[in-house]
């Protein structure tokens, strides 16, 4: 037998074995599915007022830079943001 | 497409992302459920497998908010055309709506329900637009929508506008109601001459939502409950124009699906005793004075 | 005819392209268009540029979480309005929104000294297009196992369209799993990853993959046939175990149904 067949071999060996099952079987199972929790992006409310607090609405009267003050968790793992400044 | 208008009734629900699971294990009593078309673009998945399941337990409303049926480029429309035509033969809706708005220029999409100059010019190219998606999606309804501005070029109110397209086109008219009440707040249009520039028989679903009140404007931002003014003008829609399929939208901060279902229960309240008042006093003009 | 038409009302086409300018541009309201006040107008239109920075910002969070964790939300909704100006979206479809971020953070100087950071949001892209991938049956372990290894080697499979390979020179896939809950912060970053995305259910899930595993399917997905990928595999891994490997794989749904196996 040559290295081809021997793996080849191997594989079927590894599709007969227990485990190996079908994968679809595992779709009709609902309850797999609930921790799905990816939210569509469109919708047709004015986001202007998400997240804002009461009677505040948000606007974006952009200034030139922006920069940050929360930190993000890459710090953490070493090197730091810098402070954006925008193109335009 | 052939769709029964029929098959819509009562009070429905927008069903968003965060409440697949509690329609999956409850099967809530709502009369009809509405999505947003273009969450349902993609080829397969979670979205189109929820949908796919309860489409046999409810009927369905097909709701855009990207086809920007007024922006006077062109380069978007036809793809997307075809993209809502996809969904809508895969989960043959009872009902196609899209927004009065546009939202694209050459080059770029700007997902926005963006304020319609209201001009002849405008009436135009909205007809002609509409045209081409009842070719190929069958009759649609046309909402109108909230908007921080008016242009010094508008030469029609949205209501004429809105129920002149559907004159013209035999396209129907989505009836937004906490719209209207925003738009009385940020440009005194007066909601009630609003809703009788619509003839009543265009008028195929009503929409109500909650708002949020800032210094500059009203925002549409369907994140809290309909306000008590919004559900006297809902009163008022439903005495003029009979029961019509009407939705409660909630997008942003989407609560628990009992405070929908409560909101669900209270537009049948107010819709049964305004249609029973209606039903005393008939004469639309006396709503009207 | 009317040749000669009025133009007092501005047209349609241009109102739009004057509106779009504004709304892309950093504070400009041209409030010569709108009726009412010039100084409230101002502040309403603002309302709409924040309105388009907040479609960006949730948009792009939602196909991006881990990024906009590692970036901190304030600078991620920084990036999403830089990006949203810079790469427009063509489609009137936010779940697309971002489809071009792994280049764009590739030269993007705020990042300079976040070499990783192309290359998470390469993987947090592919997991989010395999959510929305076409439900094509995949191929299945038993449907294989009844044919003879000569056939089996001869089998051209094809990646199933909710799967795709990430390769990085960095740690990515440890840094994924970092910000997932109960995640821990990696040790060493500067370590290579081999994964598959993959949706075998309904969810879509980073699978880790050992160097020869990563061969073999890099070598499908080329078009090799199954018996070459494996020797692949095995030169580029000597340890590589194809009875684990091809059922692994299968397992994950990371194959199409074969057109016809018994004629491949």
């Amino acid at each position: 037998m040559n290295r081809r067949n021997l793996i080849l071999a191997a594989a079927l060996t590894g599709l007969t074995a227990l485990g190996a099952t079908n994968v679809m079987a595992a779709k009709d199972g609902k309850e797999k599915c609930y921790g799905i929790a990816k939210a569509g992006a469109n919708d047709c409310a004015d986001a202007t007022g998400t997240h804002s607090c009461a009677g505040q609405a948000k606007v974006d009267n952009d200034p030139n830079e922006w920069k940050y003050v929360d930190k993000g968790t890459c710090e953490e793992m070493g090197g730091s943001l810098k402070p954006g400044a925008s193109k335009k | 497409m052939n769709r029964s208008a029929d098959s819509l009734a009562g009070v429905g629900i927008g069903l968003r992302g965060g409440h697949y699971r509690d329609f999956l294990d409850q099967r809530p009593d709502v009369d009809w459920i509405e999505v947003h078309t273009e969450n349902y673009f993609g080829d397969g998945g979670w979205d189109l497998a929820v949908l796919d399941t309860l489409r046999n337990d409810y009927p369905l409303s097909l709701h855009g908010v990207g086809l920007g049926i007024g922006s006077a480029s062109d380069e978007h429309f036809a793809d997307h055309l075809e993209k809502v035509r996809t969904v809508a033969a895969r989960f043959e809706p009872a009902l196609i709506s899209e927004h009065l708005c546009w939202a694209a220029v050459p080059g770029r999409h700007l997902n926005d329900l963006l304020p319609m100059p209201l001009t002849t010019e405008a009436l135009d190219l909205v007809c002609h637009r509409v045209d081409r998606a009842q070719d190929i999606l069958g009759r649609i309804l046309l909402e109108n929508v909230s908007t921080h501005l008016r242009f010094a070029a508008d030469t029609l109110s949205e209501a004429q506008f809105l129920d002149e397209v559907a004159k013209r086109t035999g396209c129907g008219v989505l009836l937004d109601i906490n719209n209207l009440y925003v738009n009385e707040c940020n440009h005194r249009e007066d909601a009630r001459q609003a809703m009788t520039a619509i003839r009543p028989e265009a008028v195929g679903e009503l929409h109500l939502a909650g708002h949020l009140v800032t210094g500059d404007s009203v925002i549409d931002h369907h994140g809290a409950p309909v306000a008590d003014v919004v559900w006297a003008l809902y009163g008022e829609a439903v005495s003029r124009l009979g029961r019509v399929p009407t939705l409660i939208e909630w997008d942003t901060d989407l609560p628990a699906l009992s405070v929908l279902l409560d909101e669900a229960r209270k537009a049948r309240k107010v819709a049964g005793q305004a249609d029973k008042d209606g039903a005393n006093a008939v004469d639309p003009e006396a709503i009207r004075a | 005819m009317p040749w000669t038409r009025k133009r007092s009302v501005p047209e349609l086409r241009d109102l739009q392209a004057r509106f779009a300018a504004a709304l892309l541009s950093s504070d400009e309201a041209p409030a010569e268009l709108f009726s009412g006040s010039g100084e409230l107008a101002a502040r309403r239109f603002a309302l709409y540029r924040g309105n388009l920075s907040a479609n960006w910002d949730r948009s792009l969070g939602n196909a991006y979480p881990v990024l906009r964790q590692l970036l901190g939300a304030e600078f991620f909704r920084g990036l999403a309005r830089e990006y949203g100006r810079d790469v427009p979206l063509c489609a009137g479809d936010l779940n697309r929104f971002g489809d071009r971020l792994p280049e764009y953070l590739e030269t993007f100087e705020p990042l300079s000294d976040y070499p990783y950071m192309p290359d998470v949001a390469r993987l947090e892209w592919a997991l989010h297009t395999a959510h929305y991938a076409h439900n094509a049956p995949a191929a299945s372990a038993p449907a294989l196992a009844s044919m003879d290894t000569e056939a089996l080697g001869a089998l051209r499979l094809r990646l199933h369209p909710a799967c795709s390979l990430v390769y990085s020179a960095w740690a990515v896939e440890a840094i994924w799993r970092a910000h997932q809950p109960g995640g821990r912060t990696p040790g060493n970053i500067r370590a290579e990853s081999r994964t598959l995305i993959c949706r075998p259910a309904w969810r879509a899930e980073v699978l880790p993959l050992s160097r020869g595993e990563f061969a073999a399917l890099d070598a499908i997905r080329t078009g090799a046939d199954l018996g070459t990928a494996l020797e692949t595999a095995q030169d580029a891994e000597t340890a590589f175990d194809p009875a684990v490997g091809l059922s692994r794989w299968l397992g994950r749904g990371a194959f199409l149904v074969p057109a016809d196996p018994s004629s491949a």
